[in-house]
């Protein structure tokens, strides 16, 4: 017996090309159905479960309010999806159900029930983002084959949704109060509190009025 | 994750090593083929890098040995092959020298591998060992050992010196 022998017997001992054929596509047919291993598996469920969390807080946080202020007040809170997601109203008489609906819809709604009028509402929009607020005034006014065209709108800064709710007072209504308090310093909140959306305008017109007299 | 390149490569270049050990401890076509399918799976998904080239290659081999260990262990396989399968076996793996793989093939389980490394691989006892993962001087009996029985059925002599040293991470 030699060495050679040995290592010649060894070496007639090959991997044919179709053994290597097959295990190679066996590889590639496992490797493409391949399950996802534990960890990825728990990675990608608690990425899921953070995105579906987060999801669900950012779905409920009110980003811009819409304020509708005749002679009844009622405000919208809308959030990033442009859903209405809160209704706060400042008369017990006005119903309403918009809650998920889209702000343009929810408006509608409140404008065809016929509580406000659509040539007479004070839309006011608040919030972070105001080109935002624009863009939802824009939306606003052409809806509903452009029956709110005539509505008055206003942006306001986003602080003064807390500001009003200090002071009971709609968004809309609060600044009304504060454009008002510019032409007549000695109004008080407590007057325009039981004032209709009207008669503080017609005030600040007199306001207005009394100040041009003034300044000539 | 292996890439595809990488795997072909691989089987290129260790099919024939990874069959000779199948073939010797498994005795058995069909059973080979599925052990070495096994083996290459295996290192496809098996991510942790290799040192170098005779890192990669001690792994195949210690793969191929546990993986072939593990179907001997099996409730399915029937360890029982008679003389002349055997003599089917090595006339069919080494048609040149049939009676060398016969010898080979009869010799205990756990001395073939040692036998095949030896001779054919050319690593020494000590590589061995590492690669084998198993006492130096087992190495050394069992050599001992497996070059007595050769010898016995094959005649001649049986030890032609200690191979090259090269040497293994």
């Amino acid at each position: 017996m030699t060495e050679n022998q040995i290592k010649e017997a060894f070496h007639e001992i090959k991997a044919d090309d179709t053994l290597k054929q097959q295990t190679l596509k066996a590889i590639f047919s496992k490797q493409t159905k391949k399950r996802p291993s534990l960890t990825k598996l728990v990675l990608t469920t608690a990425l899921l479960l953070i995105a579906g969390v987060g999801g669900i807080f950012s779905y409920t946080v009110p980003v811009y309010a819409i304020s509708l202020d005749e002679d009844a007040s009622i405000e919208l809170y809308v959030n990033m999806y442009q859903k209405v997601v809160s209704v706060t109203t400042y008369d017990t008489t006005l119903t309403t159900s918009v809650n998920n609906l889209g702000y343009t819809e929810a408006v509608t709604s409140i404008l065809d029930s016929n509580q406000f009028s659509y040539k007479n509402v004070v839309i006011t929009v608040a919030g972070n983002d105001q080109e935002g607020c624009q863009k939802m005034i824009q939306n606003l006014q052409h809806c509903n084959q452009n029956c709110m065209a005539n509505a008055s709108y206003n942006t306001v800064a986003n602080e003064m949704i807390a500001q009003a709710k200090e002071c009971d007072m709609s968004l809309g209504k609060y600044n009304i109060y504060l454009m008002l308090k510019e032409t007549d310093p000695t109004i008080t909140l407590e007057e325009t509190q039981n004032m209709t959306m009207q008669e503080m305008h017609q005030k600040m017109g007199k306001g207005m009025g009394k100040m041009m007299t003034q300044s000539n | 994750m292996r890439t595809e390149e990488d795997i072909r490569m691989c089987v290129e270049q260790y099919a024939d090593t990874v069959r000779r050990i199948c073939v010797v401890n498994l005795k058995n076509e069909a059973d080979a083929d599925d052990i070495f399918q096994n083996v290459f799976l295996k290192y496809a998904q098996y991510e942790a890098d290799f040192s170098n080239e005779e890192h990669k290659k001690a792994w195949i081999i210690k793969v191929t040995e546990n993986a072939c260990k593990d179907f001997l262990k099996s409730f399915f396989y029937k360890n029982r092959i008679s003389i002349d399968e055997i003599k089917e076996i090595a006339a069919a793996a080494s048609p040149s020298h049939p009676e060398v793989m016969e010898a080979v093939l009869q010799l205990p389980e756990s001395y073939r591998n040692v036998i095949y490394l030896y001779y054919y691989e050319g690593y020494s006892a000590v590589e061995i060992a590492q690669i084998l993962k198993k006492n130096v001087n087992t190495i050394y009996t069992t050599l001992d050992r497996a070059k007595k029985q050769l010898k016995e059925r094959l005649g001649g002599d049986e030890d032609d010196g200690e191979p090259n040293q090269r040497s293994i991470s």
